[in-house]
């Protein structure tokens, strides 16, 4: 049996979790949990729907960070003015995600706390150097988004934790890609994903983050592709060796979806596609 | 029949022709259409069905204990409960409503619940314990033919292989010796499925006098009411049948099925109404889907392209039971020689019983695999020859009003008109071979049957009936077995009827698909409905139309033959403004006449096709279609997008055209889906169905569909009403050889595979690059000693369509026999 359960304060919310014995999960626009739980993957629990709590809401500058609440949806997010200057690859992400009734629905904290390997918007938040705030009734905490996903659906939540949201610094002048490969072009994951912020000077690549999705037990930070961006002056043996780097990053898996040595190669040449996006000439 | 085809045809057509709404379109579109799983009534249970786990098993013991003690649950069934089996073809009755002791896929019902509500049927389902010894699985062709053992069913015609069979027309290897080319290659087409968006539902009532009525989700009310009538053991009298409108159906309820039984069954043992909807997982077990075919063919030309001989072999992977497969085989065989001439052809079938969801008639039922390889085939041949495939094709069209070798008769044809119009409208000439990099052009032709010429099971009656009621108000209503699944064969009893009469559609109630009050109509499948039923409804029109002339004929003074109807009067056509009402005409010949009602129906003209399995392939008309594909190759990523196409479709006579386009880009939809993405796919040594959801079985959104060229082309056949011909299959066949010609053209690989996955595109490039074949796709048929063909001399040859050797005394096994 599945208790839904609505509360109208965070206070109240906070208390139901810590009260509450078992599994639980916090219900925000549901297309990744009741997916879940109609394929039998999640049982008897303890469901806190937060549709109905203000804190969770909201885009804004807090200081020198953005704050996205976890209940803001991808549309709002696609939306976004504020997102579309600081936030170009997080656009993008949620642009990609599902289709329209899917992104008018789902959230970016539902996004996040879900911990799936090819998640859209957490692969443009790695990009951002991202953090997720969490709430307990004792506690609250923020850790980096790259350490909350420990594996495939799998994170360092604990049961009487919800995702507040998530907080990432204004980068000023920062432009921003995300590029995908897919069984279609809307209403599906990704067989392969890669993000990728930067900021350029003059030509060059002052500061990069590129992460890759849906080809490792979850989102990656591909560390390794760079520094290959920001060691040589960029060129085509850069691209070149930073494709070669980022496929090498790659821990993909076969699935139905793909095969893991499809999702490799992509890896490579969307990256490439992502640095096009981002106004860097490829050939 | 043969007088009324051509109903007078000096008066304009007011009705037909024009483009207008359907006839059930406002309800649809407001939401008040009622679907099987919109009935409620009082009392009414829930019933859920327990289904296999196992791939392959015999039922130890079955313990519903559990289940039957639960708060709720009013009734429980097993196998023993529903022992009669049954299957829509007479020669494969090989289903059982539940399982009595051997389950073949994983879906397969072995028990069934009827409870209070759904969740108290889920959890009582569920504490439903099942001991099951699993038998080894097959899961492929290969296998079926490598393991003889254990028999998936007892009645096939060799261990694993549910039929084997053979048929040549001519001598093949003769016209292979005359030929100045001969070319072999293999296909393999991957099994897909319905995906219609209603799932299947029925809901049953026994009455106080222990009468029954279902309401089912079918395309096929009247099988449906043979299986019910077999399978209770009740009176065919007592049951009632209901076909609600489908939301979607495609083939995919073409079948009596499990769930509709049971219901019947739990609605008499409960006495309450018991509804059963399924699941979208259940849906994929219930399948009766796309075969998955691996195919070869060998084809010997002259050097104009010319065909001297050609031999199709065809291994369909069947499932778990026999559906339609037997018809399904005879169907990958039959239809490959109505569009270009061939001499000489033979054709080896075999289909294969794995342990997977049965397989069955999906829209272009058996046709558009082999239909895949052929025009493939020939897009390679014409390259060989250093022809234009389009004009090689050109030169060898199967002439209108010809027999073809295996004796089907072919009345009209706008084959040629089609492929002029998407030849010219492409720009084929100027642009095939000049779109730049990774883009290409794609040509592919077909055609498609107007509804089989033999019913399903043996019988001499009329494959269907209308019957008019004609009202004093000067309202009409047409009683028709027919059934809508969404293609408007409600919409084309009435514009039909209002056409003979005089009057609007809307002044027209059309009650279908109900075996109490509607004649019999075989159903919505083999595209048989506007032909079939579009006759049936203007002969018992034109009968209406004759008693209303003769009536006002009389009270004015005038000869029958000078009244006209139309405007919703008659009148003098010599003198128009005299007349009447048309309610007032009805009157006059209800006054005359008694109460007034008229019937018609319809049988196909009798098949040339003596031999048996000549049963599978004639038709009262065949429909064409050709199509030009323009595709976008990805080479870095193999993904293939198909920006474009141009189709072109002879419907012989457009009774709506709106409905036709419709058809037309339905059936391109789909076949897109079937070339680009989808597919059934299964672990094959454990039997389970790797996408059996809406999530990951993957089809085309609005995001795929291309712009799409469409155009009709009208060449009346002298068979259908109005001259017209089917549009709901025949648009599917040539999408998928269309695409693959294209992405040929596009990067010189053959992806001779479908779907189109696009690693393998990559591989074939790869192969490309390091000098190899150029391909990806099977390489080789399995090892197997084939049947001893069905021996028919062609035509030309003097043949009179009869065998000459090689048919098999006796009869075939059936299930039951088998059994014994």
């Amino acid at each position: 049996m599945i208790h839904v359960y609505r509360p109208d304060t965070l206070r109240d919310l906070l208390a139901l979790l810590a009260a509450a014995e078992g599994p639980r999960y916090c219900l925000a626009g549901g297309t990744e949990l009741v997916a879940r739980q109609q394929a039998g993957l999640i049982g008897d629990s303890l469901w806190a729907d937060i549709g109905a709590i203000p804190d969770f809401r909201g885009i804004r500058k807090d200081g020198e960070d953005l704050w996205i609440g976890a209940a803001t949806t991808h549309s709002e997010v696609v939306e976004s003015p504020l997102l579309g200057g600081f936030a170009p690859a997080l656009v993008e992400a949620c642009a990609a995600i599902g289709s329209p009734q899917v992104r008018n629905q789902g959230t970016i904290g539902g996004n996040v706390a879900c911990g799936s390997a090819d998640a859209d918007a957490v692969c443009a938040l790695l990009t951002l150097d991202a953090e997720v705030e969490l709430a307990a009734r004792r506690e609250r905490r923020r850790l980096p988004l790259a350490d909350f996903a420990t594996g495939p659906e799998i994170t360092v939540r604990r049961p009487e934790e919800v995702v507040l949201g998530v907080r990432f610094p204004a980068r000023k002048h920062l432009r921003g890609a995300y590029r995908r490969v897919a069984p279609r072009n809307g209403a599906t994951r990704a067989k392969a994903a890669v993000a990728v912020s930067a900021v350029l000077r003059e030509g060059e690549i002052e500061h990069v983050r590129v992460a890759l999705g849906g080809v490792g037990p979850r989102v990656l930070r591909a560390l390794g592709t760079e520094k290959r961006l920001l060691r040589d002056p960029w060129s085509a043996a850069t691209l070149a060796r930073a494709m070669e780097t980022a496929v090498a990053e790659a821990r993909p898996l076969d699935d139905l979806r793909s095969s893991a040595d499809y999702r490799r190669r992509m890896c490579g040449i969307l990256l490439k596609r992502a640095l096009d996006g981002i106004g860097l000439p490829l050939e | 029949m043969s007088d009324s085809h051509h109903p007078r045809p000096a008066a304009p057509l007011r009705v037909v022709g024009t483009p207008r709404v359907k006839v059930d379109a406002r309800a649809k579109c407001t939401g008040e259409t009622r679907f099987a799983d919109d009935l409620f009534f009082p009392r009414m249970a829930c019933g859920r069905l327990l289904r296999s786990t196992e791939a392959h098993a015999l039922i130890r013991s079955i313990d519903v204990s559990a289940a039957v003690a639960m708060e709720g649950v009013y009734a429980v069934l097993t196998g023993k409960d529903l022992p009669i089996p049954f299957g829509i073809l007479p020669v494969s009755e090989d289903e059982h409503a539940l399982c009595p002791e051997h389950v073949r896929f994983v879906g397969d019902p072995v028990a069934a619940v009827a409870a209070r509500d759904p969740w108290i049927a889920e959890a009582a389902v569920n504490a439903i314990k099942v001991d099951y010894e699993p038998l080894p699985v097959i899961g492929s062709i290969e296998e079926a033919i490598a393991r003889p053992t254990p028999q998936i069913h007892p009645y096939a015609d060799e261990g694993n292989l549910h039929r084997k069979l053979a048929l040549e027309f001519g001598d093949v290897a003769r016209g292979l010796a005359e030929a100045d080319l001969v070319r072999e290659d293999l296909f393999f087409y991957e099994g897909n499925t319905h995906l219609p968006i209603e799932q299947h539902a029925c809901v049953a009532l026994a009455d106080a006098d222990g009468k029954l009525t279902l309401y089912s989700s079918t395309q096929t009310p009247h099988y449906v009411h043979k299986a019910l009538a077999k399978t209770l053991a009740l009176p065919p009298a007592h049951i009632r049948v209901i076909a609600l409108p489908n939301g979607g159906g495609f083939g995919g309820k073409s079948d009596p099925f499990n769930h509709e039984i049971v219901a019947a069954k739990l609605a008499l043992v409960t006495r309450r109404p018991v509804k059963i909807t399924l699941n979208r997982e259940e849906v994929f077990y219930c399948h009766r889907g796309r075969h998955p075919v691996l195919l070869s063919v060998k084809t010997g030309v002259r050097r104009d392209g010319a065909i001297t001989g050609m031999h199709f072999r065809c291994f369909l992977d069947g499932g778990a039971y026999g559906s339609y497969g037997v018809a399904s085989t005879y169907y990958t065989g039959a239809l490959q020689t109505v569009t270009y001439k061939v001499k000489n052809y033979k054709f080896d079938g075999i289909r294969a019983f794995t342990n997977k969801p049965p397989c069955g008639p999906k829209r272009g039922h058996g046709t558009p695999q082999p239909r895949c390889l052929l025009e493939v085939h020939l897009d390679k041949i014409a390259g060989e020859l250093a022809l234009d495939p389009i004009e090689m094709r050109l030169r060898h069209l199967v002439e209108p009003n010809s027999v073809t070798a295996n004796y089907l008769t072919v009345g009209s044809s706008g084959l040629r008109a089609c492929i002029e119009k998407v030849r010219d409208e492409s720009k084929w000439g100027e642009r095939r071979g000049r779109l730049g990099p990774g883009r290409g052009l794609g040509f592919a032709a077909a055609s498609y049957l107007s509804g089989a010429g033999l019913p399903i099971y043996w019988n001499n009656l009329p494959h269907s009936g209308v019957q008019l009621k004609l009202d004093r108000g000067g309202g009409v209503c047409v009683f028709c077995g027919s059934t809508d699944i969404g293609q408007g064969s409600d919409s084309v009893l009435a514009y039909v009827v209002a056409e003979v009469l005089g009057i609007e559609p809307l002044d027209i109630r059309v009650v279908t698909a109900d075996t109490d009050l509607t004649p019999v109509d075989l159903g919505s499948y083999s595209s048989r409905v506007t032909l079939m039923t579009g006759n049936a409804a203007l002969q018992a029109a034109e009968r209406a139309r004759e008693l209303l002339t003769q009536a006002v004929g009389a009270k004015l003074g005038l000869p029958a033959d000078r009244i006209g109807l139309g405007g919703r009067r008659a009148f003098d056509t010599a003198n128009p403004e005299i007349g009447m009402s048309f309610a007032e005409a009805v009157q006059c010949a209800e006054a005359k006449f008694g109460t007034i009602g008229t019937v018609g129906s319809y049988s196909p003209p009798a098949s040339k096709a003596k031999y048996r399995g000549g049963g599978v392939g004639p038709s009262p008309a065949y429909s064409y279609s050709a199509m030009v594909a323009e595709v976008e190759v990805d080479a870095t990523t193999g993904w293939v997008k198909v920006p474009r196409l141009w189709i072109a479709h002879d419907c012989g006579k457009a009774i709506n055209p709106l409905l036709v386009i419709g058809q037309v880009e339905g059936g391109v939809y789909m076949g897109l889906g079937e070339v680009l993405m989808e597919g059934s796919f299964f672990r094959g040594k454990l039997g389970v169905h790797k996408v059996p959801s809406l999530l990951e079985y993957k089809s085309p959104t609005t995001l795929e569909t291309p712009e799409m060229f469409t155009y009709l082309i009208e060449d009346p056949d002298p068979n259908g009403p109005y001259g017209a011909k089917e549009a709901g299959q025949g648009p599917l066949l040539p999408v998928m050889p269309a695409v693959l010609n294209a992405v040929y053209d596009a990067v010189g690989v053959r992806i001779d595979e479908t779907p189109i996955h696009p690693h393998r595109v990559l591989e074939a490039l790869k192969r490309k690059a390091e000098g190899k074949e150029a391909r990806v796709g099977p390489t080789a048929l399995p090892k197997l000693e084939y049947a001893a063909p069905v021996r028919v001399p062609t035509p030309w040859e003097g043949g009179d369509g009869r065998a000459v050797a090689g048919e098999p005394v006796g009869h075939k096994k059936k299930p039951a026999e088998a059994a014994r």
